[in-house]
């Protein structure tokens, strides 16, 4: 017989709470939704592999529109030989004041200029593949020192959650968690005792962090980057 | 287990004994029978209401139909429903009509309870939109009232309900579970609904 499946759906981990504390199907839909919160929370804050990357076109006005599914920012990339190279994030881009073209002479658009050098001595950088600014109030990304037309990498963290009406799968392994969320939640709306709930839910948390702790040899490769071939004195 | 017209019997043979010459209709025993087993079922039930499985009787193939002017889906109770204390009321499950239980997936389909209040604040929340397969549902009297993940192709599959009746749908000749030990508490409070009639009646 096949291994169960290290996959479960949202409807899953409801029935089986709602299996093992014996309580009636009443409380299945505002279980539904805290699982969905307790899913969300996880995948920003405690869970990797969630990250998402999508392959997006700089529109005329030098946007890119943030995905249905964006919950929180990771990075603006463009891929150099085998790696994603990251844009700066810069608060003080000039934007189209209109928001439907750019006006040059006001310096909306007007791409970083590369250097401005006066002496030897000053000092300061660019990053020569460009800059965003997050303006997620407008649900887009303004950029910078990119031609209008071509392609950037937004990695996201994503929702996680399907909205189209198919089912949602997690790992089985924060299961526990998220039981543990749903019912810590659920006392303290109630205005129960939620105290030991609350615990509860960190004891799993921790559990679930410990797991997606990364391992030694990321370690050892993080210590590795900073060796270089000198004679070491 | 006895049959209702059993439990009747023995209504009248206590009254009998306990008031000579006290002689009410059928209807007026079969009645206050009726509010005796409900709060005999309450009571007994009002902690955790899935010991009532044993009560259920079962309404295969039932027709789902749509409102015209709203689209919803609903059902038109085949029967009465008994009145419990939670949101399913009566209807103790609802399941797909083409249910098929050899097979693992039978429950592909689930049918949940809410309320009607919490249909309309749900209506735009992620619980909405997140599954497929989950079908909210709100018990009134006479009605099922389904939530919009109700299609027409699980509508065409018609549903089979599981469902708690009040003691007036039941017929003469089938058996009245009643909650154990409480076969005695049955008869006595229905002959005391029935002194008490008799008391305003005189």
């Amino acid at each position: 017989m096949a291994e169960l499946s290290g996959q479960k759906t949202l409807k899953q981990v409801v029935d089986e709470l709602l299996f093992m504390t014996g309580q009636p199907k009443d409380n299945f839909m505002r279980y539904l939704q805290l699982a969905i919160r307790g899913f969300k929370e996880a995948n920003i804050l405690h869970l990797k592999g969630f990250a998402k990357v999508t392959k997006l076109t700089v529109s005329d006005i030098k946007t890119i529109t943030l995905p249905d599914d964006y919950q929180s920012f990771v990075g603006v990339v463009v891929p150099i030989n085998g790696e994603y190279w990251a844009l700066s994030e810069k608060e003080t881009l000039v934007f189209s004041q209109s928001g439907l073209t750019l006006d040059a002479d006001d310096g909306e658009g007007v791409d970083i200029k590369d250097s401005y050098f006066f002496e030897y001595i000053s000092s300061g950088g660019v990053n020569k593949e460009g800059y965003f600014k997050l303006e997620e109030k407008n649900n887009r990304i303004i950029i910078n020192s990119v031609t209008a037309g071509s392609e950037v990498m937004l990695i996201y963290v994503s929702s996680g959650i399907n909205e189209a009406g198919t089912n949602t799968y997690v790992p089985d392994r924060i299961i526990p968690m998220l039981h543990s969320y749903i019912l810590y939640k659920d006392a303290m709306y109630h205005g129960q005792q939620y105290q030991y709930y609350q615990d509860e839910y960190h004891r799993e948390l921790d559990k679930v962090k410990y797991i997606e702790m990364p391992g030694l040899s990321a370690f050892r490769d993080a210590l590795y980057q900073t060796f270089n071939p000198l004679p070491k004195r | 287990m006895a049959t209702k017209q059993q439990h009747i019997d023995l209504v009248y043979q206590n009254l009998k004994r306990v008031a000579p010459g006290f002689k009410p209709e059928r209807q007026l025993v079969e009645h206050s029978m009726g509010k005796a087993w409900s709060q005999i079922l309450h009571n007994a039930f009002r902690k955790d209401l899935s010991f009532l499985d044993f009560y259920v009787k079962d309404y295969k193939d039932q027709a789902v139909s749509q409102d015209a002017d709203t689209k919803q889906y609903y059902i038109d109770l085949p029967v009465a429903i008994a009145q419990l204390p939670d949101k399913s009321e009566g209807v103790r499950a609802v399941l797909r009509g083409d249910a098929d239980y050899s097979t693992p997936a039978y429950t592909s389909t689930q049918y949940v309870p809410v309320s009607d209040t919490t249909m309309e604040q749900m209506d735009s929340l992620d619980c909405m939109n997140a599954e497929s397969g989950v079908v909210g549902y709100a018990v009134r009297y006479d009605k099922i009232m389904f939530d919009r993940k109700m299609t027409a192709i699980l509508a065409a599959k018609k549903v089979h309900l599981k469902l708690v009746v009040p003691f007036d749908v039941y017929d003469a000749t089938e058996n009245i579970p009643v909650p154990s030990g409480q076969g005695e508490n049955l008869v006595m409070m229905t002959i005391q609904f029935l002194m008490g009639s008799n008391q305003q009646q005189q």
